[in-house]
């Protein structure tokens, strides 16, 4: 069990670390995405004290404007949906779903229904932003390709997640020890340590993880209960779409949609959100009323489903209702939507984003920790696990420790240079910033391959230290904008990336000082000893 | 702010005294092993302390939400624990008796 | 000398693939058996998952005879597969 934890452990380590502290960072994707928008964000601070504007009293007006775009421009389609007064901007606008598959949107002027143009303004930088780090965190910026190796990834780590647990006899005993200074020993003891006390999070976050993608990744009964072709698509419009009726083929006008809103809003106790119209013209057609949660709803519920009430148009009748939190197909939807929602903590304010950072932050340094504590395991005492080849797989797993820890951390902050530092009129100045990412951590890869470990790791967190330090500073040359004018205005946002930057400066350059006064211990190498595999390899399943 | 300050205060002193229960933690404080009896009394103030944390989570969110706050609460605040312990054992000692009595205290304020 | 490399890569094969073929027979068997509507059995099948998984790798690594851990995963993976196909309403 202790040859599993290891090893399972050690060969997703490297990933699982980034996508971890991707995770982390995607907590506060939003404020990230602030930062990275100053032009936005100073626009903001300059109508901060404006007045709010008045609240909207002409949506049956706003309702009827849209149903007469779609009934221009997207007659046949099957779902129209209407956003009648959207947050922020109080905008309207319309979706369907496009006969090539996909959703087609508009944003249509709530006072005559035309489509509006958005035209980016030239000062304004085109970015991702914080959702950088939520893309790669869940499919590595790689499509259907990336979600599966995430899936796999993440798999193994629930495997070594309870393979851990199962080695760890002393886990009671040893709940809050950490020795430091201690060299192998402490570092066991921190793997451990981050690990068992966040030990409920670790597991909610890899399961509700991995749930996100079920059907796909275990697509077996969805094949079994609804076919082959378009099996997936009958299973998710059962689930999702509970109660859509089949067209009838006579036609009908469509009547005006603002009492049933009202009745939908008397009925959910919600502002009206969006309005689904399925089966337009048709006998058949059904409106689906959804609301807004507030954020009291946030605050007490899990489940992000808000509230939803459903009226056949033909008689009037109310068929389908459901309260703000609830789920439309029963409790496996439910809980479904709750662990959507406890994975992206999408509930419960800024505190719990606070808490999942710090436990996400945790989560991170159990990985970095466990790949680390393999090696400094094996420099006092080679193991000889790969025969005659061990010496350079160890060199490898080094050169992987250094690159995919603090290489990638250079990568990320490295990430939010580049948004300063490209050029504001670029053309998909976006997709630069990502390859900026990516590119950097490659460097870190080639630096750590071709300086000794010892160097490498000096190296790379020092410059994490004094890429992350200067961070306000860049802000400085490059906007003008700087902490104090953040912190005096309000935006706490922006100050919030730049402060936590400092402090993860600081203790990369923490790190970088303790690597730097690390005593080197005379290496005893098995290696030879153990030449034939069969030795090494029992050496391996008795213990790690 | 109120919930945040009494639930991590409460996690924080209930985790500490869970730590000072066993043999190896009281030694690091106190130079000795705990007698039985003052092992007994350290786990159920503890105990007591990390239940109490419920409350102030609940009653700032709702149950469940209050539920998930609670377990990130006493997990933070066994990880501060972790870390002080071998570094500063007496000032945990102090700070987790200070957090204590605050966190106490400020229960007060969801009684209505 | 080659057969512990073998014996190591069989008993791996036996996690990822027989771990793989079992949890997907138990999720079909599940649709097919729940008392709830398609979707939601569906549904809890998925979302359970990867919890049998987990459970039937670990249980591989904890068995020490090779031939209880093939059987172990590919007996219960045939027959609940197998009954589960049986008993689906459509689809398959």
């Amino acid at each position: 069990m202790a040859w599993l934890h290891t090893w399972c452990g050690l060969w997703i380590s490297w990933l699982l670390f980034a996508i971890f502290l991707t995770g982390t960072l995607a907590v506060f994707d939003d404020p990230i995405g602030h930062w990275m928008t100053p032009e936005h964000a100073l626009e903001e601070a300059a109508h901060a004290n404006d007045p709010p504007p008045p609240k909207v009293t002409n949506r049956a007006n706003r309702l009827a404007l849209a149903l007469d775009f779609m009934e221009k421009e997207h007659p046949k389609a099957d779902m129209w949906e209407i956003w009648p007064v959207q947050r922020p901007g109080q905008g309207l606008s319309a979706y369907w779903f496009q006969p090539s598959g996909g959703y087609g949107s508009a944003d249509l002027d709530p006072l005559t229904g035309a489509p509006v143009e958005h035209v980016r303004e030239e000062n304004q930088r085109d970015t991702i932003g914080g959702h950088h780090f939520v893309d790669f965190h869940y499919e590595l910026h790689a499509g259907r390709i990336g979600v599966w190796i995430v899936g796999i990834t993440t798999m193994i780590m629930l495997v070594a997640l309870v393979s851990g647990v199962i080695t760890h006899k002393r886990i009671f005993k040893d709940f809050f020890t950490f020795r430091p200074a201690k060299g192998q020993r402490s570092w066991l003891d921190a793997h451990n340590a981050v690990a068992v006390l966040t030990l409920p999070f670790q597991f909610m976050i890899a399961y509700t993880g991995i749930a996100f993608f079920s059907d796909d990744y275990v697509p077996a009964p969805v094949v079994a209960q609804y076919g082959m072709e378009n099996g997936k698509k009958a299973f998710l419009s059962d689930w999702n779409d509970v109660g859509k009726p089949a067209r009838i083929g006579s036609p009908m006008a469509i009547p005006d949609l603002q009492p049933y809103a009202l009745r939908a809003e008397q009925t959910i106790h919600q502002e009206i959100r969006a309005v689904v119209l399925d089966n337009p013209n048709d006998a058949s057609m059904r409106v689906c009323m959804y609301g807004w949660n507030e954020e009291s709803d946030t605050l007490k519920r899990i489940s992000a489903n808000t509230g939803m009430a459903c009226y056949a148009l033909a008689t009037g009748e109310q068929i389908a209702v459901r309260q703000p939190g609830h789920a439309d197909s029963g409790p496996a939807g439910l809980t479904r939507i709750v662990m959507s929602n406890l994975h992206m903590a999408g509930f419960g304010g800024t505190p719990i984003r606070w808490l999942y950072f710090f436990c996400g932050l945790a989560g991170t340094a159990m990985m970095g920790t466990g790949a680390i504590l393999f090696m400094v395991k094996r420099r006092q005492r080679a193991g000889g696990e790969f025969g005659s080849a061990t010496e350079r797989v160890y060199r490898m797993i080094e050169c992987l420790n250094v690159a995919a820890i603090a290489g990638l951390a250079v990568a990320c902050i490295g990430y939010l240079w580049a948004n300063r530092l490209i050029p504001v009129g670029i053309e998909h100045r976006a997709g630069w910033e990502v390859r900026a990412f990516f590119g950097l951590w490659l460097l870190m890869l080639v630096h750590a391959c071709v300086r000794p470990e010892k160097r490498g790791w000096i190296e790379q967190l020092a410059l994490l230290a004094v890429l992350c330090v200067l961070l306000p500073v860049l802000n400085v040359l490059s906007t003008g904008d700087n902490l104090v004018a953040q912190i005096t205005r309000g935006d706490w946002e922006s100050a919030g990336v730049e402060l936590c930057s400092v402090v993860f400066g600081l203790l990369a350059a923490w790190g970088a000082w303790k690597v730097h006064k690390r005593k080197e211990k005379p290496v005893k190498t098995a290696a030879r000893e153990n030449r034939s595999a069969p030795a090494s390899l029992q050496t391996t399943m008795e213990g790690h | 702010m109120n919930v945040i300050l009494c639930a991590l205060g409460l996690s924080y002193a209930g985790m500490a005294s869970l730590s000072l229960a066993m043999d190896r933690h009281h030694g690091q404080v106190w130079g000795r092993d705990a007698a039985v009896n003052v092992r007994r009394a350290l786990q159920l103030i503890g105990a007591v302390l990390l239940a109490l944390a419920i409350w102030p989570c609940v009653a700032g969110w709702s149950a469940t939400v209050g539920f998930v706050a609670w377990v990130g609460f006493i997990s933070a605040g066994a990880l501060l624990v972790a870390l002080l312990l071998p570094y500063a054992p007496k000032l945990l000692l102090r700070s987790s008796l200070l957090a204590a009595v605050a966190a106490l205290a400020g229960l007060v304020t969801f009684l209505q | 000398m080659k057969s512990a490399h073998m014996l190591l890569l069989s008993r791996v094969l036996a996690a990822i693939f027989g771990g793989y073929a079992l949890t997907s027979g138990v999720a079909v068997l599940l649709a097919a058996m729940l008392p709830m509507s398609r979707a939601e059995a569906v549904l809890t099948a998925t979302l359970s998952a990867f919890l049998i998984y987990t459970c039937a790798v670990i249980w591989v690594f904890a068995v020490h005879d090779l031939r209880r851990v093939w059987m172990g995963m590919l007996l219960p993976a045939i027959v609940c597969g197998g009954l589960g196909l049986l008993l689906s309403r459509g689809g398959a």
